[in-house]
């Protein structure tokens, strides 16, 4: 074979694996779209249960639909966070496509499982399956369902481990190992900071670092969940339990927003012709994120008094700053990114920096929840929705959208329609207030029944809701035709 | 020296730890089937199966270790292995097969009573545990390779906490005292592997000599 032949079949053979990379980004958007829409459904049926003047709901199916809507987007969340990632990963380091797609199925998998435990089953012990709840229903549902719930958890957390795992693998190859793939070697030690280092490989040494000690937490603590549910007379500490369980959920639905903001570092810069680089601030900053991630879950313990006070003030006082590093490096980068830059708005930009927004306005409910004076009050309030939906509806999602305007205008600026997402972010807020007002009455969440002087606010909700699902529409479809003829490819 | 560059050394001395630092597969073979001999006679097997620790931490791994040490097979053999089993699912499934049977205390205790089935353990621990594990090590991708650890780690995690939980004694022959402190010594042992584990993965300098282990990783679709 002579050299010519050799480079155009090596050249061909890349094409074909860009394009497999390309394809299964799309498929792995397609479905997370599709799934946000439905559980977006969802959520509007349970506020306007909460409402009661558009929907009577019996609060058994509440519940069920509650566990759902929980599950579904904690799952989806994570599928898209990856998704993003794994595209903007995929060009600095070499991942495999095989392992994505079994990935995919695997979570499909899991998802049938969770849903046919829920909508079959009847199970309705919300999302975090806090035990000994799943093995006390009361006769409402039945073991076996609790248990495929489980188990399609813990088949959803061996797919992401596959995906994280060749990620590691894949960066660890190029880089040496994961605190060099975290820039560890440029913070601390004598190597100068190398502009050329990709924050993406930054963010994703962090989000492997963490979610693969969550996943292993999660392995190891299902299990004993299935367990107690087969054996009852097996009956471990609940509070350690309590630990684990909000080990692997908070991690786990914390690490999505870390992976999706690879989206802003790498297209934010190409509107404002700017580069965004690491820095030693950067790389310190996202050191810390990796620590406090895994130390923040204590502010779900704050109400647990069997816990020594000393734990819970070291869990006031990470949950006070866990977020801060990263937030206030990545927000400040992208204010000097944008100012003055002459960026233009479209439909991607604008998602982009609403989704800096709302991780950067988010922080605050979240840090005065995390007060254990104020805990005592708020706790198990609807303040603690009205947080993580501000985090999820206005930081969270826009990225991911974003990132799926920037594929669908193959990166031509100036292309897409930014009413629509003036509309979600409308929506977005009413919604979030909704619940934050709420919880500031003091108003319990995850209860089906409202009193009437709450209900006002449960219709708010609903109506806002329906904005928001409006709007996600609009910048969804246009996106999901266009979707096909996408042609950015992923790897290099 | 700061931290850092200690950690890279430390774990480059992992690294370039081959496999060929075991003791020679003759060796190896001796050894076991003397270990096998010792678990036949009445007084070895009294010996280690007397407690649960010596029987499941003493026995169970020198089987197991001494299986994958041992392990060579004739070109012939290893021709037939890689065409019927090329990817190493199937000792995948053998290895994690016979993982949960010993690990139920049911088996564990006819293995005390029956002799049939000390014999069936005497033979399945160490090739379908220990041959089974080389063989996938061999053949696997590094994705695969990282499951497995991560897989028998949460194995181990999860029995030595059901041990130390379970109000129920869980074998006839042994004692609740005893399963519990199994169940405290597996859980150190899954303490010190989870850290180890971390310091490799984290400090490992896998580009530079590691290549040619991670060479045939990542089947890159
Ligand atoms: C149209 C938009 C949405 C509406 C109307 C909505 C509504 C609701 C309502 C009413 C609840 C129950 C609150 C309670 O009483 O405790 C809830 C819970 C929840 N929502 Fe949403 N939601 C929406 C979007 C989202 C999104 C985008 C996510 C994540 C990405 C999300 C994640 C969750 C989670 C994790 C829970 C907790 C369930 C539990 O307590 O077990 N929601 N949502
Ligand atoms: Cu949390």
């Amino acid at each position: 074979m002579s050299i010519t032949e050799a480079t155009s079949n090596s050249v061909e053979d890349s094409n074909t694996h860009t394009k497999n990379h390309l394809n299964l980004v799309k498929l792995y958007l397609a479905i997370g779209i599709l799934v946000y829409a439905l559980m977006m459904i969802a959520g509007v049926a349970l506020r306007a249960a909460q409402g009661a003047s558009y929907l009577d709901m019996n609060p058994q199916l509440f519940y069920q639909i509650m566990t759902l809507h929980g599950a579904g987007m904690v799952g989806v969340t994570g599928l898209a966070g990856l998704a993003v990632n794994w595209y903007f990963l995929s060009r600095h380091v070499l991942l495999s496509t095989k392992i994505f797609l079994s990935a995919l199925l695997l979570s499909l998998i899991a998802v049938a499982m969770i849903i046919g435990s829920i909508l079959i089953g009847k199970f309705a012990a919300g999302w975090t399956f806090l035990y000994p709840l799943p093995a006390k229903s009361l006769g409402i549902w039945s073991i076996a369902s609790a248990v495929t719930f489980a188990a399609g958890l813990l088949v959803l957390g061996v797919a992401f481990l596959l995906v994280y795992l060749d990620m590691a693998i894949a960066i660890s190859k190029k880089y040496g190992n994961l605190t060099r793939g975290l820039g560890l070697h440029m913070l601390f030690g004598r190597a100068p900071v190398d502009t050329s280092h990709p924050t993406t490989v930054v963010a994703s040494s962090m989000v492997i670092i963490v979610n693969v000690a969550g996943i292993a937490v999660g392995a190891v603590v299902l299990i004993m969940t299935i367990a107690n549910l087969i054996s009852p007379a097996i009956a471990p500490d609940a509070l350690l339990m309590k630990h684990l369980i909000y080990f692997f959920g908070h991690v786990f639905i914390n690490a999505s927003i870390y992976s999706a903001i690879t989206a802003v570092y790498e297209i934010l810069p190409k509107y404002t012709r700017r580069p965004w680089t690491v820095s030693k601030p950067f790389l310190a900053a996202w050191f810390a994120a990796t620590f406090m991630v895994m130390a923040v879950y204590p502010h779900h313990l704050l109400m647990d008094f069997a816990m020594p006070p000393w734990a819970a003030i070291a869990g006031q006082i990470i949950s006070y700053t866990s977020g801060i590093p990263v937030l206030v490096v990545t927000a400040f980068g992208g204010l000097t990114l944008v100012y003055r830059s002459g960026i233009r708005w479209d439909a991607c930009s604008s998602l982009l920096v609403l989704g800096l927004f709302g991780w950067a306005a988010g922080v605050v409910p979240a840090v005065i929840d995390g007060m254990i004076r104020v805990n005592m009050v708020m706790h198990n309030t609807l303040w603690v929705p009205g947080h993580f939906h501000f985090y999820l509806i206005l930081g969270m999602l826009p990225m991911v959208l974003g990132f799926a305007a920037y594929l669908t205008t193959n990166g031509e600026q100036g292309k897409s329609n930014k009413i629509p997402v003036y509309i979600y972010a409308a929506g977005g807020i009413t919604l979030c207030m909704s619940f934050l007002v709420s919880g500031s009455l003091s108003i319990p969440r995850r209860f089906a029944v409202h009193q009437e002087s709450w209900q006002w606010l449960g219709n708010v909700g609903a109506i806002a809701g329906t904005t928001v699902l409006v709007g996600t529409l609009l910048i969804a479809l246009p996106i999901l035709f266009r979707l096909p003829g996408a042609t950015l490819s992923a790897a290099r | 020296m700061d931290i850092l560059t200690l950690c890279n050394m430390a774990s480059r001395r992992l690294n370039n730890w081959q496999l060929n630092e075991l003791p020679a597969p003759s060796t190896a073979r001796a050894l076991l089937v003397f270990v096998i001999m010792v678990g036949i006679t009445p007084a070895g097997a009294m010996w280690f199966e007397s407690s649960m620790t010596t029987h499941m931490l003493v026995q169970l791994p020198l089987l197991i270790v001494l299986g994958a040490v041992c392990y060579q097979p004739k070109a012939q053999l290893n021709s037939f292995l890689t065409r019927i089993d090329p990817l190493g699912a199937i000792a995948f499934i053998c290895y994690t097969g016979w993982m949960l049977f010993w690990m139920l205390p049911l088996n564990l205790d006819l293995a005390t009573i029956e002799p049939s089935v000390r014999l069936l353990k005497l033979i399945s621990v160490p090739i379908g545990i220990g041959c089974c594990f080389r063989w996938l090590w061999h053949q696997s991708n590094a994705v695969l390779k990282c499951v497995v650890v991560f897989e028998t780690w949460a194995s181990v995690t999860r029995l030595g906490w059901l041990y130390i939980e379970s109000p129920l004694q869980l074998c006839s022959s042994y004692l609740i005292g005893e399963q519990q402190r199994v169940g405290t010594l597996l859980l150190v042992i899954s303490g010190i592997s989870a850290t180890v584990a971390v310091f490799y993965s984290l400090f490992g300098s896998f580009n530079k000599k590691n290549d040619s282990t991670l060479a045939k990783s990542t089947s890159n679709g």
